[in-house]
C-alpha cells in the first residue's frame, strides 16, 4: 500500500486553505475579492450549514460535501479545511523540531465529554441560539485569532513599513489605524490561543477530540465510513512508530486498533510505518456486522440528547418570553443585511470576518451586548466609525448568512436604526455656537439644520429617510455623551428615498450673467 | 480617542529598538524643516501681481485657471525651481465629481502640471477626509488626476503625521495638530470647492483648512466660526484657488444627489484668503458679513472682505 503520498497532499492542501484563510482575515487593501472569500470558506462546516438552512440554496451546501467526504474517508476536514486544525498541526510540527516531547499516548475516548457537548449544542441550536457554537466552532475560533491577534500585528508591521518609506518620501504604503474598542474579544482570543498552543504541544489534537463539535459530529459519521484506516495484522510488528506519530492518540498498538472516530486523517502514520502496515481499507461490510452490537458511545449520545431536550425545553419558555420584552434602546445596531437582531444573533458564529473586511471598521466585536446567544458577535459601533453609504462588503463576505447579501440599491433605503437627537446636549444649545457636524456627515440629509436663535441653526431629524448609518453619531463632537445617536431597529425597515427637491428655508441660487461684485 | 492613542503609543513603544530609533530620527528630520508660522518661503515681496483677486466666468475649469494665473504673472510667481508644493483640494466625501462635494479633479490635475512646469520638485496632495479616505480619494476622481499629473497623493489618516502647533492670537483655537506636509512644504496652494454648508452658510477657502488639521471635533465643540478664523492667521496659503464650476447650493456640504448642484462655471484666485471667501460668498448670493468666519477674519485683519477696496480682475470667457 503506497499511501505515503496522501500525507504530502494533505499538507499541501491544508497549507493552501490555511494561508488563504489567513490572507482573507488580515487583508486591508481590498485585494481579496468576494469570490475568493466565498470559495475559500465554502467548505467551512458550521458556516456553510448555517447559510444553507438560512437560504436553502444548494450552492451554499459545502457542509454536505464534507459529510460525503467523511462518509468515505473519515475526518479529512479536520486536517485540511479546518484552520484551527492546521494551526494546531503547525505548533505540533514546530514543537517536534525544537524539543523531544512525549508523544501523545493512546487513551480511551472521552465519549461522555464530547457527546455531551455536541448534544447540548445541538439542543441549544434547536431553540435557535448559537450559544456554545460561538465559543467552540473551530473555524470561528481560528477567525477570532486571525482577526483579533494576527490582524493588528500585520497592521503594525505595515505601519512601521509605511513610516520607514515616508522617510524616503514615499507614500506607497499607507498606515492603517489599529483601534481596539472592546478588549474582551482580544483577551479571549489570546487566552484561547495560549490554550490551544499548550494543548497542541502536550496533548496533540486534544481539542478536536474532546471539545470540538465539528470533530465530534464528523467522528460519528466516520464510524460508518466506507474506507477506514486499519492496521494490517500480518504486516504489523507492533513497533509502535505509528502510535508515536499519531497526534490524535487514537492508535491502540496493543490491540492493533485505530479509533477512526478520533482519527483526524493526517496520514502521518502511513509515513511512520516501516512495514506499510497501516492504511485505508474498504470497511462497508464490516460496518454492517458491527452495527448489530450496541455501541456504548452512541448510547451515551442518545442519553445526553434526551436529558438535554428535557432540560432545555423547560427553559425555552423562559428564554423565549424574555426575548420579546427586550427594550428597544438596549439592543445594539446590527449590520445592513442582517434582517433583524434575532436573525443575526441566531446565525452569527462570531468568526469576525466582517470585522476584518469592513473598510471603515464600524463593525466591532462585542462581549455580551447581544447576550449569551451572541457572545463576541460584532455590532455597528458608531463611536469607532460609521457605515459607508455605498458599501455592502460585510453582506458579501459573511459565510454563515447572518448578514445576507444585499445590493447597494437595496442598502440605500435600508433602515437599520434611526437617529435620535438629544437637544439639551447639543453644542448649539449649550454653547450657542455653530456646529452642524452631524448634518454635514449625513448621506441622506435626514439630519438637517433648521433655524434656532438668531443666525444659529440646529439639527432636526427626519426619521423617515434616516438609514441609521451612524455618521451623525460618529461626527458629533459632544463629550462624553453624544447629542445624537442611532437607536437600533430590532427588525430592519425600509426608509423613504431622500427628497428630490428641497423646499422651504434655503433660497434657490442661480448663476448670474455678470459678476456680483 | 484616548484609548486609541494609548494603544497606538504602547504598541509603538513596544516595537522598541530599531523601529523606535528610526522613527526618532524621522521626526527630527521633519522638525528641522518646519518654517516659522506665516513665513511664506514661496512668495517674494516683489512678485505680487497687480490684482488682489481674479474672478473668471463661463469657461471650463482648466481654461479659467490658465487665464486667472496668467493675470497674476503665471505660476512662476508662486512656485520657484526645486520647491516642494502642497496642493490641498477638498476631498472630504465619497461622492462622484458630478455631485460637486469635492474639488474638480481636472482642475487639480492641471494645477499640479502647472507646478511641475514652473519647476516644482514635488507636488503633494492630501486631505483629512470625512468619509473613508481611500474611497474619497478614489471616487472623487482626484486619485487618478494626481497620478496622471505625477503628483504625490498622501494619505492623511494617521495621527502620527500631524504635529502640534501653537496658534498665536487665537481666541478659541490656541493649539492644534497640523499635517507635517503643510509645515515642511515651501508652497501651500489651497484649492477648495465652493459649497453651501449647513451651519456656516458656505464653505470655501478658510473652511478647507479643516482638512489639514487632525482634530476637527475640537473646532466644532469650541465655536466653529471663531476656530476657522483663528486658524486662518496661522498659515495663510500662498495661493487660494476656489473652484466654483459645479456649486452645491443645498444639502451641503455632502449633498445627496446631483439635484443639489448648480453649474456656475466660475473660478476665483487670490493670495488673500479672506477676499477669496468674500467673493465666493457673493457668487453664492450672500453677503460676506453674513458668513460669520469671514467677518471674524476680516475684523482680525487677516485679509479684506471689502471687495470694493480691492483691485479685481474680472474675466468673462
Amino acid at each position: 500500500m503506497q499511501l505515503i503520498f496522501l500525507k504530502k497532499i494533505r499538507v499541501v492542501v491544508s497549507l493552501i486553505f490555511f494561508i488563504f484563510t489567513i490572507f482573507i482575515f488580515v487583508d486591508f487593501t481590498g485585494l481579496v475579492t468576494t469570490r475568493l472569500i466565498r470559495a475559500i470558506l465554502y467548505l467551512q462546516f458550521i458556516p456553510s450549514f448555517l447559510k444553507f438552512i438560512t437560504t436553502l440554496f444548494i450552492a451554499s451546501a459545502g457542509f454536505l460535501c464534507i459529510l460525503l467526504l467523511t462518509s468515505f474517508f473519515g475526518r479529512v476536514y479536520c486536517s485540511t479545511v479546518c484552520p484551527l486544525g492546521t494551526l494546531q498541526d503547525i505548533f505540533i510540527w514546530v514543537s517536534k523540531k525544537f524539543r523531544s516531547i512525549k508523544r501523545v499516548k493512546f487513551t480511551k475516548p472521552n465519549n461522555l465529554v464530547r457527546y455531551t457537548i455536541l448534544g447540548i449544542l445541538v439542543l441549544i441550536f434547536c431553540i435557535s441560539s448559537l450559544f456554545l457554537v460561538n465559543l467552540l466552532d473551530p473555524y470561528s475560533l481560528a477567525g477570532k485569532i486571525f482577526s483579533e491577534l494576527l490582524r493588528p500585528l500585520v497592521y503594525l508591521g505595515n505601519n512601521i513599513l509605511s513610516r520607514i518609506l515616508q522617510m524616503f518620501d514615499s507614500y506607497a504604503v499607507y498606515s492603517v489605524p489599529i483601534k481596539v474598542f472592546s478588549w474582551p474579544p482580544v483577551l479571549f482570543s489570546l487566552a484561547f490561543m495560549v490554550l490551544i498552543v499548550f494543548l497542541a504541544v502536550y496533548k496533540g489534537r486534544w481539542y478536536c477530540n474532546n471539545l470540538c463539535p465539528v470533530g465530534t459530529l464528523l467522528g460519528i459519521f466516520s464510524r460508518f465510513s466506507v474506507f477506514k484506516i486499519k492496521m494490517d495484522e500480518n504486516a504489523c510488528t507492533s513497533c509502535g512508530l505509528c502510535a508515536k506519530e499519531c497526534k490524535a492518540g487514537c492508535i491502540d498498538i496493543k490491540e492493533k486498533e485505530v479509533d477512526f472516530s478520533r482519527c483526524v486523517a493526517c496520514f502521518d502514520c502511513f509515513k511512520a510505518c516501516p512495514e506499510e502496515g497501516i492504511g485505508y481499507k474498504y470497511q462497508l461490510r464490516k460496518r454492517i456486522i458491527s452495527d448489530k452490537e450496541p455501541d456504548p458511545s452512541r448510547r451515551d449520545f442518545f442519553k445526553t440528547t434526551l436529558l438535554g431536550t428535557a432540560a432545555i425545553l423547560s427553559s425555552k419558555t423562559l428564554l423565549g418570553g424574555k426575548k420579546e420584552q427586550q427594550p428597544v434602546s438596549a439592543v445594539p445596531v446590527t449590520p445592513p443585511g442582517s434582517v433583524s437582531i434575532w436573525h443575526y444573533t441566531s446565525k452569527c458564529t462570531a468568526c469576525h470576518l466582517c470585522v476584518s473586511a469592513c473598510p471603515t471598521k464600524v463593525l466591532q466585536p462585542t462581549l455580551m451586548e447581544f447576550g449569551w446567544n451572541g457572545m463576541f458577535q460584532p455590532k455597528m459601533n458608531y463611536h469607532a466609525e460609521y457605515c459607508n453609504f455605498e458599501c455592502v462588503k460585510c453582506s458579501e463576505v459573511c459565510p454563515t448568512g447572518a448578514i445576507l447579501p444585499i445590493t447597494k440599491e437595496q442598502k440605500s433605503t435600508l433602515q437599520i436604526g434611526t437617529s435620535k437627537f438629544i437637544k439639551n446636549l447639543c453644542i448649539v444649545v449649550t454653547k450657542h455656537t455653530a456646529c452642524g457636524a452631524c448634518s454635514e456627515h449625513c448621506p441622506t440629509k435626514a439630519v438637517e439644520m433648521v433655524p434656532y436663535l438668531g443666525d444659529l441653526l440646529i439639527p432636526r431629524v427626519d426619521e423617515k429617510i434616516c438609514v441609521g448609518c451612524g455618521a451623525c453619531e460618529y461626527a458629533c463632537p459632544v463629550k462624553p455623551d453624544k447629542a445624537i445617536y442611532v437607536e437600533a431597529n430590532p427588525y430592519h425597515r425600509k426608509a423613504l428615498k431622500p427628497k428630490k427637491k428641497v423646499e422651504g428655508t434655503k433660497k434657490v441660487i442661480k448663476p448670474t450673467d455678470d459678476f456680483p461684485f | 480617542m484616548d484609548r486609541r492613542n494609548f494603544f497606538k503609543k504602547s504598541i509603538l513603544a513596544g516595537v522598541a529598538a530599531g523601529a523606535a530609533m528610526t522613527l526618532g530620527n524621522f521626526s527630527k528630520v521633519v522638525a528641522g524643516k518646519i518654517p516659522p508660522p506665516n513665513s511664506n518661503p514661496g512668495s517674494n515681496p516683489g512678485s505680487q501681481g497687480p490684482y488682489d483677486l481674479v474672478a473668471v466666468k463661463d469657461g471650463e475649469p482648466v481654461q479659467m485657471f490658465d487665464k486667472a494665473i496668467e493675470s497674476l504673472g503665471g505660476m512662476k510667481n508662486f512656485v520657484k525651481k526645486n520647491q516642494t508644493v502642497v496642493v490641498k483640494p477638498n476631498i472630504g466625501w465619497d461622492t462622484s465629481p458630478e455631485r460637486g462635494a469635492n474639488t474638480n479633479p481636472d482642475l487639480i490635475r492641471h494645477i499640479i502640471q502647472q507646478c511641475y512646469s514652473a519647476g516644482a520638485k514635488t507636488v503633494y496632495v492630501f486631505d483629512n477626509t470625512c468619509d473613508n479616505w481611500s474611497k474619497c480619494y478614489e471616487n472623487s476622481g482626484i486619485q487618478k488626476a494626481v497620478r496622471d499629473a505625477g503628483g504625490k497623493l498622501v494619505p492623511a489618516n494617521s495621527e502620527c503625521n500631524y504635529q502640534q502647533v501653537e496658534i498665536k492670537n487665537g481666541k478659541k483655537l490656541k493649539q492644534t495638530k497640523v499635517h507635517e506636509l503643510i509645515l515642511s512644504s515651501d508652497v501651500f496652494i489651497n484649492v477648495p470647492v465652493l459649497k453651501c454648508h449647513g451651519s456656516t452658510v458656505i464653505t470655501a477657502a478658510m473652511k478647507n483648512h479643516m482638512g489639514i488639521v487632525w482634530d476637527r471635533g475640537y473646532w466644532h465643540r469650541n465655536d466653529l466660526n471663531q476656530c476657522i478664523a483663528d486658524f486662518a492667521a496661522y498659515r495663510k496659503p500662498d495661493l487660494n484657488v476656489i473652484d466654483a464650476y459645479r456649486v452645491m447650493t443645498k444639502r451641503g456640504p455632502r449633498g445627496v444627489s446631483e439635484d443639489d448642484v448648480v453649474l456656475m462655471k466660475s473660478l476665483l484666485l487670490s493670495r488673500d484668503i479672506v477676499a477669496a471667501d468674500a467673493a465666493a460668498a457673493k457668487l453664492f448670493g450672500t453677503e460676506p458679513e453674513k458668513v460669520t468666519y469671514i467677518k471674524l477674519a476680516h475684523d482680525a485683519g487677516l485679509g479684506s472682505m471689502d471687495l470694493t477696496k480691492l483691485s479685481i480682475n474680472r474675466i468673462k470667457m
